[in-house]
């Protein structure tokens, strides 16, 4: 009963001491090494016996904030510097007028961080180059606006920059939160996937919502994920990099080509100056993602091209969804685009296959092997060119990659053909050798019956 | 042709008078007609000093080519052989025979030094033949070390780093010889230039000297018929008889080289040829990459083959052995080995006939004093290694030295005869080499 | 003891000369064709001296040349210092180019960009751009510098 009192108090007050608050976070920061009244309330299990209530101490040291020196009292209120032999110590600590506001409720989250986080000269104190619109962009968020309008289910700041100690499904602990660039960090390039998926990927949670729960899971297979994952290459993206973090929505139809460009500048660019674009945007097709999907993109394959004809039970794709007729003009450029790819394709695998043939034989072939990735590069230029959905700088590109790749393919041939030749010129040498050493052989025997017929018998004094 | 036995002088062309007035090449035809070869069931051995003369003159002839189109230093060097091997015609052959002909050359040598070592012709009036031998002989291993490290790939990078680490371990100039043969602390392109210097001019002037007395002593004193044996008959003219069977040698080696060169390359060559688990044809002729003093040691890296058993006694001795450093006591040995090689003539004067005198009973001595504590040290290092076998061998190499040395003895009594010991170490000494090789060759 | 046939004797006579000529022959053409420079010139190596000189480089420009066998970039900085590069990019090897108008090196395979230290800034490449040593040379006789590029 006295306890719910006071929290009704703590709560009662949090307008009322908002000035008074302010007035304590513009204060220095008071340094954890002197220990508050607080801390040391907090982490006795003989005062505090409620072990969650002991938890936001144990978790100090991890945490950023602690680590900036700030202690309870910034973020929460109240006094740290109360005696804890007096009796009302804890009404003391915990007063409102004090500042105290105590656990915030889960609506009043992004205010209660937002507190400093938007203040550019608070945050200046600590990182001068710190963003300060978190809260603003948050609240233009899907989550944001689902918050403000009651829904507590909806993600708030500590639900990915918090603590899961009781593991994914468990709620989030505002103490231990760590610096975004910690690797442990929940918000961490690598664990936003799993952040994100703590919600969206649970079908349950998400049922009232009618949006899919398959994105983490497909997001598993991408091709980003790999990048990120398995090449260690923290540009690659994840959820944040196309939704936003802190302003989270889907990207609209027509800002696809633009959210996947600020990556894949190329392919976007000259998407967005062919007539397709305007014709995706308005059958409210989602540009990029119609061919190469949007959590579950794997690398592209020339298979993604309609070509004609198609093998048996091979699927019809991306260019089909709108041109279904199969006599349509359209089609033909695609098959023509994707019967050069191929052919470039191949003609580099043969000029591959072919020297390294040649560099088991033991040819050198290295400037070979180099010049062929000129090859490569116009078969990786003519792919993207495949944006412009035409046939000509496609078909230009794969020329131009044809002679590199043929030159490379008739050096392979004639470092093979060297090694023949080597081989060759030995049986013919030997052939040569064998006819010089039979005939100093014949000679040898004439000259050794002159020389032991007509020489002395005995073996000479010596 | 005409007939080769000794005759009146045969009808000359104006040119032969011509050149015979001004140079003299009377004498050189007299020498040439009246040089004989004994013959004996030893003979075979009489062809293996040609052999090495005629792969000699292939490395002349070859490393000139590659002369012309060699570029020394640190940034060109490897690039040089690159087009060499890839773009100058014939380039491949060139190379490759310089490669292989130099690694048969070695193996030539070694048939000729142990053939002349073990029929003892070394002995009196050959003393200086065999000197100037054996000095030829630590100059082409030198040739084949600095010729190694020229095309600057890793693999000759980090070979020559290790070898040029050895000298270190000489008592007092150890470090100071080591800065001087690698022109710097370490391994660099002034490696490469003095390697290069003594590759091109300083070992060929040398070579040049010791050959040229080396020959013409060969030639003065004729060749050594082995005490004990019968001769089979009168000696062979040289010309044309011996010179026939040298030229069907050369021939011979000749196929061999380039069977080598053409089929190494390729896989079968080492399920074919033993000469695979001697040297590497493979590692030899393929460029590799690059030297780059700042990548790792490749792994396993270890000297060519004919280094192999220095780099194998080194690495199997122990750090410390009766309070002296391991390595030391291993150079030292090597060193010691050196100096009785060159001395032999004068330390086995019952070889010649000739009774001892204070060098050879002191030198002898020592030998048999510095082959005993090498079979003991040999012997303990092994045992703290844990080695048993090698163990074994080491108490039977000193066995060895014991029981020559008292057959001596015994037989000293009796006349002044050949010792058994020179034999026996030599035989050792072999054992020795190859064992080590083999491991090294292995491991 | 009869003398072997003389025309038997010549005949082994002819061989022995006609072997050994041969074996001349063998040796000798492949050396003089060996001796004949090839075409293409000399060995490449890692220094290489550019075909035009310094001077002739406007500044805020780039141009690609051929370093050993690989592509390579010169850059002439708005300040007028001269730097190269690889010209590979890390991502997929394509080759980069200079871009005036925003003083970088740009990729236009993925739009990766780099700055003037070859320091991938921007886009999907991995890893700088390998940086090589620049060295300005006069050209003798005259007031031009031959521009000298060498591994660093």
């Amino acid at each position: 009963m006295k306890r719910a009192a006071s929290w009704l108090l703590a709560l009662g007050s949090v307008a009322a001491s908002a000035a008074a608050q302010d007035a304590a976070l513009t204060a220095a920061p008071t340094a954890t090494t002197a220990v508050s009244a607080c801390v040391a309330c907090h982490s006795d299990p003989a005062r505090v016996q409620r072990a969650e209530a002991r938890e936001p101490v144990a978790n100090l040291a991890d945490d950023i904030h602690a680590q900036r020196g700030l202690s309870c009292h910034d973020c929460h209120g109240g006094r740290p510097d109360v005696d804890l032999a007096a009796p009302d110590a804890q009404a003391r600590a915990h007063d409102a007028t004090a500042g105290y506001v105590g656990r915030p409720a889960p609506a009043d989250g992004p205010a209660f961080c937002g507190r400093c986080h938007s203040d550019a000269a608070t945050m200046a104190r600590f990182n001068p180059d710190a963003r300060v619109d978190q809260e603003t962009k948050y609240r233009t968020s899907v989550h944001g606006e689902r918050l403000a309008k009651g829904d507590t289910k909806v993600a708030s700041c500590i639900s990915c920059h918090g603590r899961h100690p009781g593991g994914e499904k468990s709620a989030a602990l505002a103490h231990g939160i760590r610096a975004v660039g910690d690797p442990q960090s929940p918000v961490h390039p690598l664990n936003v996937a799993a952040t994100c998926g703590r919600c969206h990927g649970d079908a349950q949670y998400m049922a009232e919502y009618g949006i899919p729960t398959d994105q983490r899971e497909e997001y598993e297979h991408s091709v980003h994920r790999a990048a990120l994952v398995e090449k260690e290459d923290l540009a690659a993206p994840t959820c944040n990099d196309c939704h936003g973090n802190h302003g989270a929505r889907p990207p609209e139809v027509e800002s696809m080509a633009f959210v996947c460009g600020t990556c894949h500048a190329k392919q976007a660019e000259l998407f967005r100056q062919t007539k397709m674009k305007p014709a995706f945007d308005e059958a409210e097709l989602g540009e990029c993602i119609v061919c190469h999907g949007n959590h579950g993109i794997v690398a592209p394959s020339d298979e993604l091209l309609f070509h004609a004809p198609l093998a048996e039970g091979e699927a019809q794709t991306g260019c089909y969804t709108c041109h279904p007729d199969a006599s349509d003009a359209a089609l033909a450029i695609s098959t023509a685009v994707h019967a050069d790819l191929g052919a470039l394709e191949g003609r580099i695998a043969e000029a591959r296959a072919t020297l390294a043939d040649a560099d088991a034989k033991g040819m050198p072939v290295a400037e070979a092997e180099y010049e062929l990735t000129g090859a490569t590069d116009a078969l990786v230029e003519a792919r993207a060119l495949v944006h412009l959905f035409r046939h000509e700088p496609v078909a230009e590109a794969c020329t131009r990659g044809t002679k590199v790749a043929d030159s490379a393919l008739a050096q392979g041939h004639a470092a093979i053909e060297a090694f023949y030749f080597r081989h060759r010129w030995l049986g013919v040498s030997l052939l040569g050798i064998a006819f010089v050493v039979l005939s100093l052989w014949l000679k040898l025997r004439q000259v050794d019956r002159r020389w032991r017929a007509s020489a002395p018998a005995g073996p000479a004094a010596r | 042709m005409t007939s080769s036995s000794p005759a009146p002088e045969s009808p000359r062309s104006p040119l032969q008078r011509f050149l015979d007035e001004r140079l003299g090449l009377a004498s050189l035809r007299a020498l040439l007609e009246h040089k004989t070869v004994p013959e004996h069931r030893h003979a075979f051995w009489y062809v293996w000093g040609g052999m090495v003369l005629f792969l000699f003159l292939v490395q002349v002839a070859t490393g000139i080519l590659l002369l012309l189109y060699y570029r020394p230093g640190a940034g060109e060097a490897y690039e040089s052989v690159q087009f060499i091997v890839t773009r100058v015609r014939w380039g491949w052959l060139v190379r490759s025979l310089h490669s292989i002909s130099a690694n048969l050359l070695m193996l030539a040598l070694l048939v000729h030094l142990a053939s002349v070592f073990f029929l003892r012709a070394y002995r009196r009036p050959r003393e200086l033949t065999w000197v100037t031998g054996v000095g030829l002989f630590f100059v082409f291993i030198t040739f084949g070390f600095s010729g190694y490290l020229l095309p600057w790939n890793q693999l000759a990078f980090f070979a020559t780093s290790v070898g040029t680490e050895v000298p270190r371990a000489i008592p007092w100039v150890g470090p100071f010889l080591v800065k001087l043969i690698r022109g710097g602390p370490d391994v660099t392109g002034a490696t490469l230039s003095r390697f290069y210097g003594l590759h091109v001019a300083i070992l060929p002037a040398t070579t040049t000297l010791l050959l040229g007395a080396h020959l013409y002593l060969v030639q003065r004193h004729g060749m050594s018929v082995p005490r004990d044996v019968e001769e089979k008959g009168p000696p062979m003219p040289f010309y044309p008889n011996f010179l026939l069977r040298d030229m069907i040698g050369w021939f011979v080696a000749l196929g061999v080289l380039v069977t080598i060169i053409v089929l190494a390359p390729t896989a079968p060559m080492g399920a074919l040829f033993p000469f695979d688990a001697l040297f590497d044809p493979k590692h030899l002729l393929e460029l590799g990459t690059k030297a780059d003093p700042f990548a790792s040691a490749p792994e396993g890296i270890k000297p060519e083959w004919s280094f192999l058993f220095m780099y194998q006694t080194l690495k199997l001795l122990p750090a410390k052995l009766a309070g002296v450093d391991g390595e030391t006591l291993g150079v030292l040995g090597f060193g010691a080995g050196a100096a009785v090689l060159l001395l032999v003539p004068f330390l086995d004067r019952g070889a010649s006939g000739l009774p001892p005198n204070a060098f050879s009973r002191v030198g002898g001595a020592v030998v048999v004093a510095l082959g005993l504590v090498l079979a003991g040290l040999g012997t303990w290092s092994m045992h703290v290694l844990g080695h048993p076998l090698g163990v074994a061998g080491g108490l039977v190499a000193a066995a060895w030295i014991v029981v020559s040395v008292l057959l001596d003895g015994r037989r000293a009594g009796r006349r002044a005869g050949p010792s058994l010991l020179f034999p026996s170490l030599g035989w050792l000494a072999v054992a020795f080499i190859v064992v080590m090789t083999v491991i090294g060759r292995i491991s | 003891m009869s003398d072997p046939e003389p025309t038997r004797r010549e005949f082994v006579d002819l061989m022995v000369a006609g072997a050994l000529g041969m074996t001349a022959i063998a040796a000798i053409v492949p050396a003089v064709s060996y001796l004949v420079p090839p075409e293409g010139g000399e060995a490449q190596t890692t220094s290489t001296v550019l075909p035009f000189a310094a001077e002739e480089l406007p500044a805020n420009s780039g141009r690609i040349f051929k370093f050993g066998s690989k592509p390579a970039l010169v850059v002439k900085t708005a300040g007028g210092e001269i730097r190269a590069f690889s010209a590979q990019c890390t991502h997929l090897s394509c080759i980069v180019q200079y871009a005036p108008a925003e003083r970088r090196i740009l990729c236009n395979c993925h739009s990766g960009w780099y700055d003037l230290t070859g320091k991938n800034v921007a886009g999907p490449p991995p890893r700088p751009l390998e940086a090589y040593v620049v060295n300005l040379r006069r050209r003798p006789g005259g007031p031009e510098h031959d521009i000298v590029v060498s591994r660093a």
